[in-house]
C-alpha cells in the first residue's frame, strides 16, 4: 500500500541543511541501484552526513560485503522483489542480506525494501 | 527518533484535508495536522506502510504513520529488532529538511540496536494459500462491515459450521468466550481442545508455568494423568523453541526457571518464544520495550569518547579492524582462527589430559558468531559435557580485540577518575551479559592499554590483569600478554602467540572435524 506524502511545489536539488557534525561517526553501507539517479542521490547525501559510506550494488550484493558496516541502508523496489517473485514463482529470489538467522547488522529498509525483506524472511510487514 | 541527533519540531505541522480512507476512523474531522517531509512533488511510488496488527511483538515499536490510502493506524516508520522500516519512498533531494533529518535520525537510532533481532514470525505473501491472519480476524470481530459467513470461514471444523449458524453478535460472543483457547491450525483458526478442557488461557503470561506445574499431576488418579497428558501436548505446541516433548517435569522446571521472564507471545503464529535479548540481559521481556532494547549510550559522553578514540587509534584504528577479514592465533594448547568476514570461529585443542584428570577431552569446535550457535561442539557424548565455542569467542573479543570495539555504536562508555597514573574507562560491549563491565587503564599520553579489570564470575568484584607487550599484526597492535598477581605469589599468565593478520584459511575450516590448523 502506498504512502502519499504531503506535497508542495519545489524539488530541492541539493541536500544539505542539517549539521553533519552532530551525527555519530558511523560506517554506512548503502545497498541499491548505484547506477540510477536515486542510488547516486542516496550515496551523495549519506557521504555528506556520515564518516564512511560504501555503495554496494544490490543485484550482486552478498552479506559478506556488509559485515563491517555499522548500519546497512537497503533500497529495494517492489518491482524487483515481491512483484517479480509473484509474477514468476520459479524466479530465483536473490536476497542481498542473505539468511535471517545470520543477519546481525542494524538496517534501514527504505520504502518497499521492508515489504520485500518481510516476504523473504517470513516477518510481519507484508500486509499493507 | 524525532529528537536526536537533529531536533525535529513535531509541532510544525500543517493542516490538510482528512484523507478519504481515514474519515471512518476520524469521524467529523475535516482536517488533520501532518508534518511535511517533502515540499516538492515526491516520487510516483511514495512508499509502503503496514497494518497496526502487523506491528505486534515484544521487539516491535512504531514511530509514525503517514498520509496514505489505508487507515490512520498504519505504520510508516517502525522497527522490528535490528530492522528499521522507513516506509517513505523519496530520495534525499526529494525530501525537505524535515524529511532529511528524519532519515538521518533513523539511521542514528537503529545503529544502537546491535543485539536485538526479529522475534515474531509471520506467514509470507509468497507462501502458498491464505494464512490465518490476525488482521482479518480482528476485522471480523470489530468491523461493522464484517459478515458472519466470513468469520466462520476463518475457522476449521467443527467450529466454522457452528459459528456460521449464528447471528453476528452471537458469533462474536461465541468466539470471544473461547478466545483463550484460540489456536492456528494450518491456514485456519480453531479452539484447542486441550486448552478448552484445562481452562487455560494460551495467550496469558504465566500459562507456561501453569502447564509445567500440571505435569506433576501424573500418578494422581485418572484425572491427574489426563490433565498432565493434555498439559504436555500443549507445551510441545505452545513453545517455539522448547526443550522437547519428552522432557521430564523436573527438566521443564529447570528450563523454565532460566527463561520464564524472557518468554513473549507471538500473536502472529500463536506460540510463546524466548526473547533472546531479555534472556541475555537476565531481564523480563515485558520490561524491554522500544528504546530499552538498544545497546550503548543514548548520548555518548564526549570526554569518554575522546579517550576511546585515542585507544582505538593506538591499537590500529577502526578502519584497520574493518579490514581484518581473517585472524589466527594460539593460546596455550589451543589454536583458533576467526573468519570475521563470514562470521565463523574455529578452535582446535592440541592438548592431552593427564590420566588422573577428569576434564572433558575435545578436539574441534566451530561456532557461528552471527547466528550465535555451535556448528560443531567439542566433548560429549552425553552425559559428559559438551564444549561450546561461544565463551572462547567472546574471550577473544573481550581480551585481544577489546580496544578496537570501543567506538562501536553498541558499546557503553563511562569515564572514571584517573588511577595509578592511568586514565580509566568503563566499558560494556553490546551483546554481553550486564555483569561484563570492564575497566580499561589507559596510558594518558599514547592511548595504550596498560591493564584491564575483568569482572569475576563468582563474587561480583573484578580482577586486574596487566597488559604486557603487543602483538603487532598487520596494522593492528593487540595486547599480547595478560598477567595477574596470583594469590600464592605465582602470577597467572595468559599469552596469545602465533598471531596472523588475514591468513588464508585451510579448506574445510568451516565444517571439518579434523585438525587443520597445525600443531602447537
Amino acid at each position: 500500500m502506498r504512502l502519499h506524502l504531503s506535497v508542495g511545489l519545489v524539488l530541492s536539488l541539493t541536500a544539505a541543511a542539517q549539521d553533519p557534525s552532530l551525527n555519530p561517526a558511523l560506517h554506512i553501507a548503502f545497498v541499491g541501484d548505484l547506477q540510477s539517479e536515486r542510488g547516486a542521490d542516496f550515496v551523495q547525501f549519506l557521504r555528506q552526513q556520515f564518516a564512511r559510506v560504501d555503495g554496494v550494488e544490490r543485484s550482486t550484493c552478498t552479506p559478506d560485503q556488509l559485515r563491517t558496516a555499522d548500519v546497512v541502508v537497503l533500497d529495494w523496489p517492489q518491482s524487483e522483489g515481491v512483484m517479480a517473485w509473484m509474477e514468476d514463482k520459479k524466479k530465483e529470489r536473490h536476497n542481498p542480506l542473505g539468511d535471517l538467522a545470520r543477519w546481525d547488522r542494524p538496517t534501514v529498509l527504505l520504502g518497499s525494501a521492508g515489504l520485500n525483506l518481510a516476504a523473504a524472511w517470513n516477518l510481519p510487514g507484508t500486509q499493507g | 527518533m524525532f529528537e536526536t541527533p537533529h531536533a525535529i519540531d513535531v509541532r510544525a505541522t500543517v493542516e490538510v484535508a482528512t484523507p478519504a480512507s481515514w474519515r471512518e476512523a476520524l469521524q467529523g474531522k475535516e482536517n488533520v495536522a501532518v508534518l511535511r517531509l517533502c515540499d516538492g512533488k515526491g516520487p510516483k511510488m511514495s512508499g509502503w506502510c503496514v497494518t497496526a496488527s502487523q506491528m505486534q511483538g515484544a521487539e516491535i515499536e512504531c514511530m509514525c504513520g503517514g498520509i496514505n490510502s489505508k487507515q490512520p493506524t498504519h505504520g510508516g516508520i517502525w522497527r522490528q529488532g535490528n530492522l528499521l522500516h522507513f516506509g517513505f519512498e523519496p530520495s534525499p533531494s526529494e525530501y525537505n529538511e524535515t524529511g532529511r533529518k528524519l532519515l538521518v535520525n533513523g539511521i542514528a537510532y537503529i545503529s544502537r540496536f546491535t543485539t536485538d533481532r526479529p522475534i515474531v514470525r509471520s506467514k509470507s505473501i509468497l507462501d502458498p494459500g491464505p494464512g490465518a491472519s490476525k488482521h482479518w480476524f480482528d476485522f471480523m470481530l470489530t468491523s461493522p462491515k464484517a459478515k458472519v459467513e466470513d468469520l466462520a470461514a476463518w475457522f476449521s471444523a467443527p467450529w466454522g459450521e457452528q459459528i456460521g449458524k449464528l447471528e453476528m453478535a452471537e458469533a462474536r460472543a461465541f468466539v470471544n468466550e473461547r478466545m483463550p483457547a484460540l489456536w492456528v491450525e494450518g491456514t485456519k483458526f480453531t479452539f484447542d481442545a486441550d486448552a478448552l478442557q484445562l481452562g487455560v488461557d494460551l495467550q496469558k503470561p504465566g500459562v507456561v508455568r501453569q502447564l509445567v506445574d500440571m505435569l506433576r499431576l501424573v500418578g494422581m488418579g485418572t484425572s491427574g494423568d489426563e490433565q498432565a497428558a493434555r498439559a504436555r501436548r500443549l507445551l510441545a505446541k505452545l513453545l517455539a523453541d522448547g526443550p522437547g516433548a519428552d522432557t521430564t517435569a523436573n527438566n521443564w522446571d529447570y528450563w523454565l526457571k532460566a527463561r520464564e521472564g524472557a518468554l513473549c507471545f507471538d500473536w502472529h503464529t500463536h506460540v510463546w518464544r524466548v526473547d533472546p535479548l531479555a534472556f541475555r540481559r537476565g531481564a523480563k521481556s515485558a520490561d524491554l520495550r522500544g528504546p530499552a532494547r538498544a545497546d550503548g549510550d543514548a548520548g555518548r559522553d564526549r570526554a569518554a569518547a575522546e579517550l576511546a578514540a585515542k585507544v582505538v587509534a593506538y591499537h590500529g584504528g577502526a578502519r584497520a579492524f574493518d579490514d581484518l577479514a581473517t585472524f589466527a592465533c594460539r593460546f596455550g594448547e589451543i589454536r583458533c582462527c576467526w573468519d570475521k568476514q563470514h562470521g565463523l570461529f574455529r578452535l582446535e585443542n592440541t592438548g592431552t589430559i593427564p590420566e588422573d584428570n577428569r576434564a572433558t577431552p575435545w578436539k574441534v569446535v566451530i561456532f557461528d558468531t552471527l547466528a550465535d550457535v555451535d556448528l560443531v561442539r567439542g566433548g560429549g557424548p552425553e552425559p559428559r559435557p559438551f564444549v561450546s565455542g561461544r565463551g572462547y569467542y567472546w574471550e577473544l573479543q573481550d581480551r585481544l580485540f577489546l580496544p578496537l570495539h570501543l567506538l562501536e555504536p553498541g558499546t557503553s562508555l563511562r569515564l572514571l577518575p584517573d588511577a595509578d597514573g592511568c586514565r580509566c574507562l568503563e566499558v560494556r560491549l553490546a551483546g554481553r551479559y550486564p555483569r561484563y563491565v570492564y575497566v580499561l587503564h589507559v596510558d594518558p599520553q599514547t592511548g595504550a592499554l596498560r591493564a584491564i579489570d575483568w569482572p569475576n564470575s563468582s563474587d561480583g568484584g573484578a580482577t586486574r590483569f596487566t597488559v604486557e607487550g603487543l602483538i603487532e599484526v598487520g596494522p593492528l597492535r593487540l595486547p599480547r600478554k595478560f598477567t595477574q598477581k596470583g594469590r600464592n605469589g605465582a602470577p597467572f599468565v595468559l599469552e596469545y602467540v602465533d598471531a596472523a593478520w588475514n591468513p588464508k584459511l585451510p579448506d574445510g575450516v568451516h565444517s571439518s572435524k579434523e585438525m587443520l590448523l597445525g600443531s602447537k
